[in-house]
């Protein structure tokens, strides 16, 4: 396959190329935005958790740092992460963990101890192919979010997240319900149709009158009853589901011919930012270096009758069991490649 | 409502306990008791409604075992005797590892943000909870020591490290200080093993790498762990690692992602420890499970529902090679050809340049001079005859010599042909009959018996290499029909007196050549240089290609398929290695490092021994005699997503029930399946494995062409991604009496040249009115197309215009074709390709429709239900009239499912009509949909009969048929 053929399959992998941004998840928070105008002008305080590499905080940049009369622009935007990412005009950046105390407390400092206006999180943990330990974590990390989120967030905010709509999701609406006033389920057209990936937009934040913002014990979901969110039964917590974004726009799932009709003239471009040190990078290298411990080589024929040769079953570089979860799960550059060698497919997988 | 005959799942737990193996599948628990060294199925238990079995344990008391499971936040403990259920436990978080703690009723369970439970099982209640100090998700646990005072739990953080504390230690702090930390990896760990005999650790990590640490975790001393080995050989995550230790050698056991299963060998010095790998097996799936009985054997649980059994002696022995004795190579010369005979002893026969046949008794490693052929130079072809006693020697000059071999090594010269006035280029034989290729073409056959008859000269069609490699004798309709494979590629069909071919499939192996040809009942097999076998038949004067097959990845040059035990397997080269390779499961039974593919070489299962020629050496290796014996417990299916499921067939006979079932993956394949169900058990059985699509395939259409009390006729098409469409027919055979219950011949293709990125998403056929068939395709491009499928031949008729959308699912309905997409609109057009009439059903993708009529407002109506990413199902009236389709009412359930709807069965009922819905929240549901009046207007109503939840994650589809249901997404299921 050539190095075009991923901008055959995916237009907003292509559209985010061409216009700068560094992921193309930052299509559908412009998405979210045009069904929920979360950048109105009471929105002066921002903060985007799990950051990396970068893509929402750059749409909160260009969306919300108007420049005022006397020439600065006046929303603030911080953005948390784990890891180092690469600067930003315009966003304070916090290398921090989203469960600790310490990270909510110096988000708040930037904002000179006033409270967040909205709260955003595109964060996906690593997955592991398993749907139900992947939904879990997927939850905790909302969940964690969620936490740092009360302690932020000022009553009457908005909070939007990623989420995985999977078996147990109700849960995670009971669980966000106690603390919005209205949570709804938004699918932006530019995320994939046979992808298990939404975002809830919780608006309207009024935790419960004893609820303490508490970072010591962990949110957890809940559980299923017997009354109000049943395993099999009728009655079921789901949030109301909105598909977002024009449908005169592009259709993610859609294949576009590479010279799009009434644009530009095609034009092979690099991703914005290249992916970050994969944990398997090294794995990586020492594959394509060929030094993977292979199995012992051949043994040596010594004399006649009783000698050995060594059976000797595949090599190395022979078929992979498995392909990228990329179409499932994975919504940022830097998730593209799960297994390193999915290039290697002789078979094309289409996604 | 809705309970399981039979499913496949993800194996997710397995452990061995003295004689038996269990396998957690979803929330079932299987046994397995070890007969002879291989498990045998006993029974299956559902333990869990919700959780997925992630671990299995056994422990006893007070003389009385028990089997503790655990998954997701659930726990249960059965005896083992009978399965009583002794203890079922529900946290508040998720539980990675459970550890019974000794002589008490008790035992510990670690959650996964890095807290402890000490939990009474017999009294149902939490004693006491605690918390490390380092508080954050975990993606694995382990614990080490029985002991709760002196337990160690090692966490596997999300921050890549192992963090070790003692949950049991100074009761009264409620939040640990951690007894080591251990950094190093670069991604998380999801697995740990613990060998206190050796005091290591070892951890298995997203960074593809096993480390091995020295510590000491039982003196409960804060230390330092020091990282002894670091082990990279995988190519994907680490699932599991485990140490086996026999005769004092120290292995390690690990299994991937990537399919690997590598045994390693550690040698341990004080300082440091060396490692390498002993065997790397393959197994084609994400491997997810594994268990030792801590000797010798060992199961690995896959993805795609397999299970393996293996002895690590078994997979560790090295190939027993023997060297020959040597002979004058001055006086006899080089040897050229070799061939395995078995006489009164295994021998090899072996033709030297000097044309010498020289044979060499094995056993008693001494050589014979059988032959001299004086004339004959350093280029001969030899071929020996299937009964071994006959040889025939071809040379440049158009020479055969026949020897007759007779027990005592004494051959008989029985004939010199003067075939050609040229080279010899390839000799064979079928039984008594010899073929015989020349220069130009030229084959003769002839009957060789106490002489030697010319039966038939037969010429081959222009090619650049223009001789026969195999061929064999077809008796159909009184005429003698031989079909030959040729070098070019192609087969043909001869009829005895006609010299040239009445059929040929032209280069239908690739450029490469054929390579062997063999005959089973009515179906011919055919191997190839391509990597491929094929299957043919023949009728009247017609080679028929059935179906092709791929063997294993790599394995590019197929020489010979062999059935044993009803069982196929493939003979061939992958790289520089002799393989033998089940197609059953997909494993290498056998293989040999003997340098490729372009030597002299044989094969005999009878002697077992594999003899090859390298560097003008005569090398013999021993097969071992257990080498078709399987290591397969229980068959896998796909790798990955299965995108469609349908049944084929279901039918009953004698006291057993059979439904036959395909299914559509992600993985590129199309597999048939027979479920036979009696009255406890069911058993599964891979029947075809189509293997024709080169991207994934996206949806199946069945059409029944013809069905009695003995056989149905189906026509199948299945279409996929990079534009591609694929027609079968099938013939099922009823009676269990027949060999063959499943024949499926492939009819046609289609790939669109002009848009190979293309993804045809769903696929509808009807029988056209002329002989032929149509055939409606939903393109991911935003268009529909309609095929005319004649013979053998798939014809583009006409395509709709470009919605902007990708289409997604379509129908055929009452002379319309009905298709969807990510728009949420409905839109029933014509053939031609013109809108009839559109309305909008969903906010965003429609991923599922159904239709069937009903009676409404006193008349004939079509109710249609789409299923829709926006978790909603909405059902719609229609009216069809002179070609124009008009909604008469409709409905909408908003959320029916927590998740988007992925699968919808539709069916006229007594009381309107019965809706069966299935949803990526794995929920089964079904529906009543009724009428009533409402202010004299009639209307719609769609009422929750109930909901099942199921273990298959991903749900894409449903098919029913009469009270059956299958559902398909990671694994499938089968449900009355």
């Amino acid at each position: 396959m050539g190095r075009s053929s991923k901008d055959k399959r995916d237009i907003y992998y292509r559209l985010a190329k061409e216009e700068g941004w560094r992921a193309r998840s930052a299509f559908k928070l412009l998405h979210l935005d045009e069904e929920f105008n979360l950048f109105n002008d009471g929105v002066k305080r921002v903060v985007d958790l799990c950051a990396a590499p970068g893509s929402w905080s750059q749409v909160l940049t260009r969306k919300l740092r108007r420049p005022t009369d006397n020439g600065k622009s006046d929303a603030k935007i911080v953005a948390v992460d784990l890891q180092a990412m690469a600067p930003l005009p315009g966003v304070i950046q916090i290398q921090g963990d989203i469960t600790k105390v310490s990270t909510a407390e110096s988000i708040i400092s930037h904002f000179e101890g006033e409270p967040a206006d909205l709260v955003v999180c595109d964060g996906a943990p690593d997955v592991t192919g398993l749907h139900d330990i992947d939904e879990y974590i997927q939850a905790q990390l909302l969940l964690a979010a969620l936490n740092i989120t009360t302690h932020v967030l000022k009553n009457g905010g908005t909070f939007v997240a990623k989420i995985f709509r999977g078996k147990d999701v109700s849960l995670l609406y009971a669980q966000l319900r106690l603390f919005f006033d209205k949570v709804t389920c938004a699918k932006p057209r530019s995320s994939r149709n046979s992808s298990i990936e939404a975002f809830v937009v919780c608006e309207g934040y009024d935790p419960p009158e004893d609820y303490i913002p508490n970072m010591s014990n962990p949110l957890l979901d809940m559980d299923y009853d017997l009354y109000s969110n049943q395993l099999e039964g009728p009655n079921r917590v789901i949030a109301p589901f909105l598909a977002c974004g024009d449908l005169s726009g592009y259709d993610s799932d859609k294949t576009y011919p590479l010279q799009l009709e009434g644009g530009k003239e095609y034009k092979y471009l690099p991703p914005t930012q290249g992916p970050i040190n994969p944990p398997y990078k090294h794995a990586c290298e020492l594959k394509s270096a060929s030094q993977l411990a292979k199995e012992d080589g051949l043994g040596h024929v010594v004399a006649a009758s009783s000698s050995q040769i060594s059976t000797n079953v595949v090599s190395t570089c022979s078929e992979p069991a498995v392909l990228s979860d990329e179409d499932r799960l994975s919504t940022q550059i830097n998730t593209v490649s799960i297994t390193p060698q999915s290039n290697d497919f002789s078979k094309t997988n289409d996604v | 409502m809705f309970s399981t005959l039979w499913q496949s799942v993800p194996v997710t737990a397995l452990h061995i306990n003295d004689e038996y193996l269990y396998t957690g599948q979803g929330g079932t628990l299987s046994v397995y008791k070890i007969c002879k060294g291989k498990p045998k199925y006993l029974e299956k238990r559902n333990v869990f409604n919700h959780a997925v079995i992630h671990g299995i344990k056994s422990f006893s008391l007070e003389e009385k075992q028990y089997i503790v499971l655990f998954g997701g936040k659930e726990m249960a403990i059965l005896t083992i005797q009978d399965f009583y259920l002794v203890c079922h436990y529900k946290s508040k978080d998720w539980i990675w590892d459970v550890q019974p703690i000794t002589k008490s009723t008790t035992l510990a369970i670690a959650l996964a943000h890095n807290s402890c439970i000490l939990f009474d099982w017999k009294k149902n209640e939490e004693i006491c909870a605690f918390h490390c100090s380092i508080k954050c998700i975990l993606y694995s646990a382990h614990f080490i020591g029985w002991n709760w005072e002196d337990l160690v739990l090692c966490a596997g953080t999300v921050f890549n490290q192992v963090v070790a504390w003692m949950p049991g230690k100074n009761k009264d702090v409620e939040q640990k200080i951690p007894l080591m930390l251990i950094p190093g990896h670069d991604g998380v760990i999801f697995d740990m093993h613990y060998n206190n005999q050796l005091q290591i650790l070892l951890t298995a990590s997203d960074d593809r790498s096993i480390r091995v640490w020295k510590c000491s975790m039982s003196n409960g001393n804060e230390q330092q762990a020091k990282c002894a080995c670091v082990m990279y050989g995988h190519e994907a995550r680490i699932w599991k690692v485990e140490t086996l230790i026999v005769d004092g050698l120290v292995y390690v056991i690990s299994i991937s992602e990537d399919g690997l299963c590598i045994t390693w060998l550690l040698s341990m010095n004080k300082e440091d420890i060396q490692f390498k790998v002993v065997k790397k097996l393959n197994l084609h799936s994400n491997l997810l499970s594994y268990a030792s009985d801590g000797k010798d054997r060992f199961a690995v649980g896959c993805n795609n529902g397999a299970i393996y059994w293996y002895s690590l002696s078994e997979i560790t022995s090295s190939n027993q090679c023997l060297e020959a004795a040597p002979f004058s190579k001055d006086q006899h010369g080089t040897p050229k050809i070799i061939k395995l005979l078995s006489l009164k002893a295994p021998s090899v026969l072996l033709y030297t340049d000097k044309g010498y046949v020289l044979c060499y008794d094995i056993l008693l490693a001494k050589w014979k001079v059988v032959h001299h052929l004086s004339d004959y130079g350093s280029y001969a072809v030899m071929s020996v005859a299937p009964d071994g006693t006959l040889i025939a020697v071809g040379n440049t000059k158009g020479n055969v010599t026949i020897l007759y071999l007779e027990k005592e090594l004494n051959t008989t010269t029985l004939a010199k042909l003067e075939s050609f006035s040229g080279k010899i280029q390839n000799i064979s034989w079928y039984q008594k009959e010899m073929f015989v290729s020349g220069p130009s073409g030229q084959l003769n056959w002839y009957h060789v018996d106490t002489d030697v008859i010319l039966v038939s000269k037969f010429v081959l069609p222009q090619a650049k290499h223009r001789w026969h490699m195999d061929a064999l004798i077809v008796n159909s309709e009184s005429q003698d029909h031989v079909i030959c494979g040729d070098r070019r590629g192609s087969i043909h069909l001869f009829v005895n007196g006609q010299s040239v071919p009445v059929c040929t499939i032209h280069g239908v192996h690739g450029k490469h050549g054929v390579t062997s040809l063999d005959k089973h009942g009515n179906i011919i097999i055919s191997t190839g240089r391509d990597g491929y076998w094929r299957q043919f038949c023949v009728n009247t004067s017609k080679i028929e290609m059935l179906t092709q097959h791929r063997a294993a990845q790599g394995m590019e040059w197929l020489e010979n398929i062999k059935l044993e035990n009803f069982r196929l397997y493939v003979y061939g080269f992958r790289g520089n290695k002799f393989v033998v390779w089940s197609k059953f499961s997909g494993n290498e039974m056998f293989s040999v490092t003997c340098g490729g593919c372009h030597r002299s070489w044989d094969f005999s299962t009878e002697l077992s021994k594999f003899v090859f020629l390298k560097a003008s050496q005569l090398n013999i290796v021993e097969v071992p005699e257990n080498v078709f014996e399987e290591s397969l417990v229980e068959v896998g299916f796909h790798n990955h997503q299965i995108n469609c499921v349908r049944f084929l067939a279901s039918y009953a006979h004698d006291d057993c029930h059979v439904d036959i079932i395909a299914t559509a993956s992600e993985d590129t394949k199309v597999i048939i399946t027979k479920l036979l169900h009696n009255k406890d058990v069911c058993k599964a059985e891979v029947l075809h494995v189509i293997d024709d699509h080169c991207s994934n395939v996206r949806s199946i259409r069945v059409l029944t062409s013809s069905e009695t009390d003995i056989t149905k006729e189906i026509l199948m098409v299945t279409v996929g991604g990079r534009a591609t469409i694929n027609v079968y027919n099938i013939q099922i055979q009823k009676l269990a009496s027949n060999k063959v219950p499943c024949l499926v011949k492939h009819v046609a293709t289609y790939k669109s040249g002009a848009s190979p990125d293309m993804r045809f998403m769903d696929v509808a056929a009807w029988k056209s009115d002329n002989d032929g068939h149509m055939v409606a395709v939903a393109c991911s491009d935003g268009k529909m197309r309609w095929f005319r499928l004649n013979d053998n031949t798939i014809t583009l008729l006409s395509e709709s215009r470009d919605t902007g959308h990708c289409y997604l699912v379509t129908s055929r309905i009452n002379d319309h074709t009905l298709a969807a997409g990510t728009d949420g609109f409905v839109r029933i057009m014509t053939s031609e390709g013109s809108e009839v009439s559109r309305f909008r059903t969903n906010q965003s993708g429609v991923n599922a429709i159904a239709f069937c009529h009903m009676t409404f407002q006193g008349a004939r109506h079509g109710c249609l239900a789409t299923g829709g990413d926006d978790n909603s199902i909405r059902l719609t009236m229609l009216k069809f009239e002179r070609g124009a389709v008009e909604e008469v009412s409709h409905c909408t359930v908003e959320d029916a499912h927590a998740t988007q709807v992925t699968g919808l069965h539709l069916a006229e009922s007594e009381f309107g009509a019965q809706l069966v819905s299935t949803s990526i929240d794995q929920r089964v549901t079904l529906w009543r949909i009724s009428t009533f009046e409402d202010d004299d207007k009639t209307s719609l109503r769609c009422q929750h009969l109930g909901s099942k939840f199921t273990h298959i994650a991903d749900v894409s589809c449903i098919d029913v048929i009469r009270d059956r249901y299958v559902i398909s997404g990671r694994g499938f299921q089968v449900m009355t």
